[in-house]
């Protein structure tokens, strides 16, 4: 089904678009889940949890990329459930990896400079982003945004998993220095 | 945290940017397993078949059909020359069953250095998973060559089949006529999801691998510098499925563990200075170039592989590329290795 024929669905407020979406977006959304929880238990009810956000915010929302909307709110949701059992000491994964890793992002300047709106510091990194070659961004991206473990990453664009930690070094490296220049502070 | 802020940034970044690297859009090309699979779980149930010269042969709709898994079709890649295809390919058709899976070994394509079987798995319920396996403890693969590099495709959406292309490229003649392939515990990667079943039980198939040797030796001797290191070109073999060249470098005291830059990665110099940099021109003006990675859309080197061995205080080293559609000598112009052009006709 098109994706604009699924959003129609929600305006109609069938339930089916429930059903649809998880026909053609359900591994999608369950993978962004299981990347950041570990637990296909947690995913399961994360994924569950963004259909019902997307059952409420469409209507009034028509969004222009359905799987982006739903990637982001399957990722919010997931993020969210993960703070929570982090509390608890449960789902050690590729979250705290990746927030280690991240560590090399951070500018070394220290300032009592209130700190960068989050959407400006989105503009940073979409411009960022966009400055890569194609290869090079999505491996970002996945290991960043969808929170994908290197090995997968490796496997999937033909590169040694070396490779990737590699490129990916290098590219924090390349993001703190334009964190750095562009005068932003986290 | 700060860290955490820049990962809550990131989850608002452009749609386009997320969608573009979903899980799945690096499928252009078939994916490449992990070289050196580990062996063998123990006690698997050994089952093997032997299958005559050119068996089942009839039973394909057509070579160019059987064969297609091991080119990549992008939708302008040119269909491979029927007449080499027979030469250097043949059917197998070979099949094996256990624990309701059949691997089936498709067909071989190979020159003198580089080898593709294409296999098949087929089972109740296998749509939607990325399938790869184990090599049986103690090899029994292609004469004792060794693991495979190697790629999954789902050629038939809804059959419950996926295909497995293992490639192998050496620096010696792999030899001709019965080739085993034995696989062990095939391990199921449901698509995009991060749980792994595995398939206990081990496949055994026996084919014939001959071929009429294509490939053409080409003059070497000549000399060259990489980041510095003396190369002189020993031997350089090419087919219309793949380019071979045996090479001494010189390190002469050069650290080789030191990170050179290949943009957009980095390698140590031994790598780099086993890894020529190699374009093939052809006659109509087009490129195959490892100077570009796959994604560039110049590449045309499906798998490669590289090694070296130190002798006397030099590298004797060896890299090999298989093409990604078959490559017919009469339309090459020229091969150039870092820089030194090499005329063709």
């Amino acid at each position: 089904m098109e994706d604009r024929e699924i959003i129609e669905l929600y305006w109609e407020r069938r339930e089916d678009a429930i059903t649809a979406t998880a026909e053609k977006y359900g591994g999608y959304c369950r993978a962004i889940a299981c990347n950041i929880l570990r637990n296909d238990a947690d995913a399961e009810e994360c994924v569950n949890d963004a259909y019902f956000g997307a059952w409420n915010a469409i209507p009034p929302g028509r969004p222009d990329n359905l799987p982006a909307f739903l990637g982001k709110i399957t990722r919010n949701a997931a993020l969210n459930r993960w703070k929570q059992t982090k509390a608890k000491k449960r789902g050690a994964g590729q979250v705290e990896l990746a927030l280690s890793e991240l560590e090399d992002c951070v500018p070394a300047v220290v300032s009592v400079e209130q700190s960068v709106e989050d959407s400006a510091l989105t503009a940073v990194l979409d411009k960022f982003l966009y400055a890569q070659i194609q290869p090079k961004r999505n491996i970002f991206i996945r290991r960043y945004w969808y929170l994908s473990p290197i090995r997968d990453i490796a496997r999937e664009y033909g590169m040694s998993q070396s490779k990737v930690k590699s490129l990916l070094f290098r590219m924090r490296k390349e993001l703190k220095a334009t964190l750095e220049k562009e005068d932003i502070l986290l | 945290m700060k860290n955490e802020k820049l990962l809550n940034a990131m989850g608002n970044i452009q749609d386009e940017l997320i969608v573009n690297a979903m899980p799945g859009k690096a499928e252009q090309k078939p994916r490449r397993l992990r070289r050196g699979l580990a062996v063998a779980l123990a006690a698997a149930l050994v089952l093997a078949l032997t299958v005559g010269a050119g068996a089942a042969g009839g039973m394909f709709g057509g070579l160019k059909d059987v064969f297609a898994p091991a080119f990549y079709d992008d939708g302008t890649a040119p269909a491979p020359d029927p007449e080499i295809l027979e030469k250097l390919g043949r059917p197998v058709g070979a099949s094996v069953t256990e624990n309701g899976v059949t691997v089936t070994v498709e067909s071989v394509l190979r020159d003198r250095y580089t080898c593709t079987i294409v296999t098949s798995v087929k089972m109740d319920g296998l749509d939607g998973n990325e399938v790869y396996h184990n090599w049986c403890e103690g090899g029994g693969v292609l004469a004792g060559l060794g693991s495979a590099g190697g790629s999954c495709m789902d050629v038939t959406p809804g059959d419950d089949t996926i295909q497995i292309i293992h490639t192998w490229e050496s620096d010696s003649p792999i030899p001709a006529g019965k080739a085993t392939v034995a696989i062990d515990d095939i391990v199921l990667n449901p698509h995009r999801f991060l749980r792994e079943k595995t398939i206990e039980g081990r496949w055994e198939l026996e084919f014939d691998a001959s071929y009429e040797d294509l490939s053409r030796d080409l003059p070497a001797g000549q000399t060259l510098t990489v980041e510095g290191v003396d190369v002189t070109l020993d031997e350089i073999t090419i087919s219309p499925l793949s380019v071979m060249i045996k090479h001494t470098a010189d390190p002469a005291g050069a650290d080789l563990n030191r990170v050179v830059e290949t943009e957009p990665f980095e390698e140590t110099l031994e790598s780099r200075v086993q890894n020529l940099a190699c374009i093939i021109t052809k006659k109509d003006g087009t490129i195959f170039s490892n100077l570009t990675y796959e994604f560039d859309g110049n590449c045309h080197f499906d798998s490669g592989a590289n090694n070296s061995e130190e002798r006397d205080g030099l590298l004797k080293c060896f890299c090999a590329f298989r093409f990604d559609q078959m490559l017919p000598l009469d339309e090459i112009e020229s091969i150039t290795i870092e820089g030194v052009e090499i005329p063709l006709s």
